[in-house]
């Protein structure tokens, strides 16, 4: 194990960004991961589920699955912490080397699984890559966790909330939805708690894709934290850093010894270059960036010069047909824009509206006739007539005829079919006012009220008719 | 080589270096925001009965604002930051390295309800463990990324005292920044390890070995940080 030979960047690196470093491991070699990774929890999860069924208790398989975790982590631990330092095995390799990946204190680990160590991932590669045991793995996890325990103890949490939270009600809900008979058998959160079957198969089985899914990343995360934790207590980077100038410096000596050779050899040398490799050498610098792939089309046999009649005055053909058709292009974009502005002009709103109609007096008003030719000469005379007789309405309703008959055609009062009485008081000119309110008072409950209107009322109405039209 | 970094090249030709964010610091800064959004509603509707009726329509309306609007707009104009990222050292920015502006950060908030699905974002957690860039679905949508604060990578520079020394020969920038390197956490390497390191670049050192090929790299280092 080289730090030159690691595949991974070395820098100084947050505790964060190791853990992501972790994950970005494992999206390069999922491939080598996964294989081993789901035999070795496939089988867990089979033997936990052929227990479990045995003797009908879904939540042993949630249990064993559980427990069985370390197992499966020296399985991923083995592949990365190999693949880091290049070197990459196969499914069946790994699972040959079961011997070196089980023999890392798992029994041990396994018995104190019950107390839960809060960062597994982190402190496992002291155990499986380094062999520690027993009190020097101690000393050893408690100088490598001394700044960085805190995080690895927080990878755990934050693992142990995807898991659960996330992935396990992602993957059961999942399964509630693709099985809709289960959701009909509407198993109430609190009932199946209370009844004891809270665990059923298909959590078991949520639980288990659940740990199939993340625990490769939390093993990577840890594995990097680890990683990163080593590369700043033994300056992995500056050794690489510093590898770097002895061999870079040791070949520039080496390259001025050559050309202290060669200046006092000048015979022996350029010979044995070839120049087409040394520009190929420069032109790799970063300076040199610029190369770019192109397709193009070419002719398969290119055309011969071909000697022949002298066609010069087809050129100048194509030249007044390219004039003609450039003015005959502009007078047609003018047309198209004269016609699109006569169109747009017809259809903008014209500037004057239409003109008013005419007013015409209507030639009856609340079912009267109002034509002066269908009054009599002397409105007011007839009227007192009809009052000595006792018509008072007929009497009052000849007034009002002849008072709506002298605004409309003397007076000039543009009365229109659609008005009531109301309005027609409001329209009727100022002096005339109080005549007419009293007449529209006494027609109204005349007309509308079916009240008889008093013959003194209708007389003096009468009488002061002829002041009204005067 | 293998880094959580991305490449951002400036119409300038500058090279920017982006530090991605994955989903565990993402995780925790989701979780401070959730307890502040939380802790709003719940200080909303303690107060709402004084409003009789028109409580609960605050508490809703409030709801709805702190769980979809105010995300985006702490992102929008506050340097892409809300104060979960803040607390972890994150923000959020266009893929280009640019800041993030309203649409992107309105995209991304929005989408969260795809993400979301089908129980505290399974699927964004899918997305993330997948994606190179860490990114979920929203990121994806808004063409962002969430980073890690430079200065928050860059941490307190400090060398030991030393007499500069002027390297025998020229090292170019990549090499003087490991010499500054070596200076700067030579409190933190054991004696040894910084004895055998120093013993490493032998054109710098010569056959000098131990404490001696140290101090003479620390006195470079001091000749670099530019201390005559």
């Amino acid at each position: 194990m080289q730090p030159a030979d690691i595949a991974i960047a070395l820098r100084r690196r947050s505790p964060w960004e190791a853990m992501d470093l972790g994950l970005a491991m494992l999206q390069r070699w999922w491939r080598r991961v996964y294989a081993p990774h789901l035999i070795v929890s496939g089988a867990i999860a089979a033997v936990a589920f052929a227990l479990a069924w045995a003797v009908q208790k879904p939540w042993l398989a949630l249990l064993i699955v559980w427990w069985l975790k370390p197992l499966d982590d020296r399985v991923v631990l083995h592949v990365l912490s190999r693949a880091v330092f290049g070197e990459l095995q196969g499914t069946r390799a790994v699972l040959a080397s079961a011997g070196q990946w089980l023999r890392t204190g798992l029994l041990g680990y396994l018995l104190l699984r019950p107390w839960p160590d809060m960062a597994r991932s982190f402190y496992l590669p002291v155990r499986q890559l380094e062999g520690q045991r027993g009190g020097s793995a101690r000393e050893r996890r408690s100088g490598l966790g001394r700044r960085v325990h805190g995080y690895a103890v927080w990878l755990t949490l934050v693992c142990l909330a995807f898991e659960w939270l996330v992935l396990y009600l992602s993957l059961g809900m999942l399964t509630e939805l693709l099985l809709p008979a289960k959701s009909s058998e509407g198993r109430d959160f609190f009932e199946a708690l209370f009844d004891g079957d809270f665990w059923t198969w298909d959590d078991a089985l949520a639980y288990a894709g659940a740990v199939a899914l993340l625990e490769p990343f939390y093993v990577a995360a840890g594995f990097a934290l680890y990683l990163n934790r080593r590369s700043v207590l033994e300056g992995w980077d500056i050794e690489v850093a510093l590898r770097k100038i002895a061999e870079r410096h040791a070949a520039i000596a080496a390259g001025v010894l050559m050309a202290l050779l060669i200046a006092f050899h000048p015979s022996s040398s350029y010979a044995q270059k070839d120049p087409k490799r040394e520009i190929a050498e420069v032109l790799k610098a970063p300076e040199f960036p610029h190369q770019r792939d192109t397709t193009q089309w070419r002719a398969r046999n290119p055309a011969e010069p071909k000697e022949g009649p002298d066609l010069s005055w087809l050129g100048a053909l194509g030249y007044a047909l390219a004039n003609a058709a450039r003015v005959a292009l502009w007078v047609a974009a003018a047309a198209a824009l004269a016609y699109a502005l006569w169109w747009a002009a017809r259809l903008l709103p014209r500037g004057s509206a239409p003109p008013a109609e005419p007013y015409r007096p209507p030639a009856s008003l609340f079912g009267m006739e109002l034509a002066p030719e269908t009054l009599p000469a002397d409105v007011a005379a007839a009227a007192g007539a009809l009052a000595a007789e006792g018509k008072l309405r007929e009497a009052l309703g000849l007034l009002y005829r002849g008072a709506l008959s002298e605004l409309v055609h003397r007076r000039g009062v543009r009365l229109l079919a659609s008005h009531t009485e109301a309005e027609v008081l409001a329209l009727s000119p100022q002096e005339k006012n109080p005549y007419m309110k009293q007449l529209i008072e006494l027609w109204r409950q005349c007309a509308y009220a079916r009240r008889d209107p008093g013959r003194s009322e209708v007389e003096r109405l009468a009488q002061d008719y002829r002041g009204f039209a005067a | 080589m293998l880094d959580t970094t991305r490449r951002v090249a400036t119409p300038e030709g500058i090279e920017l270096t982006l530090h991605l964010a994955g989903p565990v610091p993402r995780a925790l800064a989701w979780a401070i925001d959730f307890a502040l959004r939380l802790a709003v509603v719940f200080t909303v509707m303690m107060f709402a009965p004084l409003l009789g009726n028109a409580g609960m329509g605050i508490v809703l309306l409030t709801a709805f604002f702190v769980e979809w609007l105010a995300p985006a707009w702490f992102e929008a104009a506050w340097r892409g930051q809300t104060p979960g990222k803040r607390a972890l050292g994150l923000a959020v920015l266009n893929d280009d390295g640019t800041p993030l502006r309203w649409p992107g950060a309105l995209t991304r908030n929005l989408l969260r309800a795809v993400d979301f699905l089908p129980v505290l974002y399974g699927i964004g957690l899918a997305a993330m463990l997948a994606n190179r860039d860490f990114k979920r679905l929203g990121d994806l949508a808004a063409g962002t990324v969430v980073v890690y604060q430079p200065e928050r990578i860059a941490q307190a520079r400090k060398l030991p005292d030393a007499a500069p020394i002027v390297p025998p020969v020229a090292l170019d920038l990549e090499e003087q920044r490991a010499l500054l390197e070596l200076a700067e956490r030579a409190g933190s390497l054991t004696r040894e390890r910084l004895e055998e390191l120093a013993e490493l670049p032998a054109p710098l050192v010569g056959r000098l070995e131990g404490g001696r090929a140290a101090a003479r790299l620390l006195g470079m280092a001091s000749h670099i940080a530019g201390r005559e």
